[in-house]
């Protein structure tokens, strides 16, 4: 009796300390995760916001004038459909590059290549489809 | 006898202080009230962490960016320049049908009187910034008439994303441009279209690959925009 219920306990206790042992590392990979993303979210706050918006839903303080509405980053479905190299290509030398509109300019000039390999993962990431989503 | 020479102080005071009251110190008035907000000189920290932390456009090359006479009626009566203010993060607010300027968020700029105006604006004339921050003469006056000019900058090569050339027609988060002409020197609206970098090493600006014939085009039509109420 007395060491089925040590057995028990001992059982309890095992799997209260994994379960906290997995929520830490949890939280560290999420924490891990955010600092990962911290660089480039300020780049794409900087740049991308003004016409894709705070949701990155593609209604940014500008869109409202334009004729044409900039990409929804939030749109699992639209951005699978696009392949990672016409992503980089679209923000390097612009909408007109890949057959989209000229109000998407090229930021070849303003980031480095590395920065847009960068926010062409982040924007995977935000999507939550394409090759990041994979990993 | 010892009243005659306090007397003759005071009355030498009195004398000069209407000559001192009438010459507002500009240099002063940049120091106390502009410099808090605005880079006088270059600053050595021209990171992108910079950029989100200033409250407003450097003033260091204010002389080769802005007309004098503009910058004298414009501090007396600062009237909004970007509809999203500086830096334009920091003033939107989500809404279900999008991003919109949250209007009661932008800082409103101190108002200065006439003698202070003028003063300020003196003293901003001689901030030259760096040597070649701006090329005297790149600009080449041409007539472009404004329906070819406002067809490349609304349409062709896609400036109006961020700026209007016409009130309320473009976009928010860049200056808005219907009164460039009367704001900015031409030189100075050529260099910055050319590479705005240059200026703002980080700035949310692209730089696009104009041609020379391109950049006179847009130089010009913007150089042209004389009137607030431009149609």
């Amino acid at each position: 009796m007395v060491t089925q219920y040590i057995r028990k306990v001992g059982l309890f206790v095992l799997s209260a300390s994994l379960l906290v042992a997995g929520l830490q590392i949890g939280a560290r990979a999420r924490a891990d995760d955010d600092a990962k993303w911290a660089a480039t979210e300020k780049l794409y706050n900087t740049y991308c916001v003004q016409c894709h918006g705070m949701n990155r839903n593609g209604k940014g303080i500008n869109a409202k004038s334009m004729p044409v509405q900039p990409r929804d980053h939030s749109d699992p479905k639209g951005m699978g459909a696009i392949p990672d190299s016409e992503i980089v290509k679209a923000i390097t030398y612009g909408g007109l590059s890949v057959n989209k509109s000229v109000l998407m300019p090229a930021w070849g000039k303003v980031l480095s290549a590395q920065q847009i390999q960068d926010l062409a993962a982040y924007i995977r990431h935000v999507c939550q489809c394409g090759a990041e989503a994979k990993h | 006898m010892g009243r005659i020479p306090i007397l003759l102080c005071v009355a030498a005071l009195t004398a000069a202080a209407p000559a001192l009251a009438g010459a507002a110190d500009g240099d002063a008035i940049l120091k106390q009230q502009c410099a808090p907000c605005h880079a006088l000189s270059k600053p050595s920290d021209l990171s992108l962490e910079r950029l989100w932390k200033r409250k407003g456009p450097d003033l260091y090359y204010a002389g080769v960016k802005f007309n004098q006479q503009w910058l004298v009626q414009w501090l007396q009566n600062p009237a909004r320049i970007r509809p999203a203010g500086e830096f334009y993060f920091k003033h939107v607010k989500m809404t279900p049908g999008g991003d919109i300027v949250d209007i009661a968020a932008l800082p409103r700029h101190p108002r200065l009187s006439k003698a202070d105006a003028e003063a300020a604006a003196a003293a901003l004339m001689a901030l030259k910034g760096p040597d070649a921050m701006v090329s005297k003469g790149a600009f080449k006056k041409q007539a472009v008439p404004a329906l070819i000019g406002a067809m490349f900058f609304e349409k062709l090569r896609g400036c109006a994303a961020c700026h209007m050339d016409k009130p309320n027609s473009g976009g928010l988060s860049g200056p808005e441009l219907y009164d460039a002409g009367k704001r900015l020197q031409p030189d100075y609206i050529y260099a910055y279209i050319k590479a705005p970098q240059r200026f703002d090493p980080h700035i949310w600006m692209p730089q696009l690959d104009l041609s020379e014939t391109d950049l006179q085009r847009l130089a010009n039509y913007l150089a042209a925009r004389q009137d607030a109420a431009a149609k």
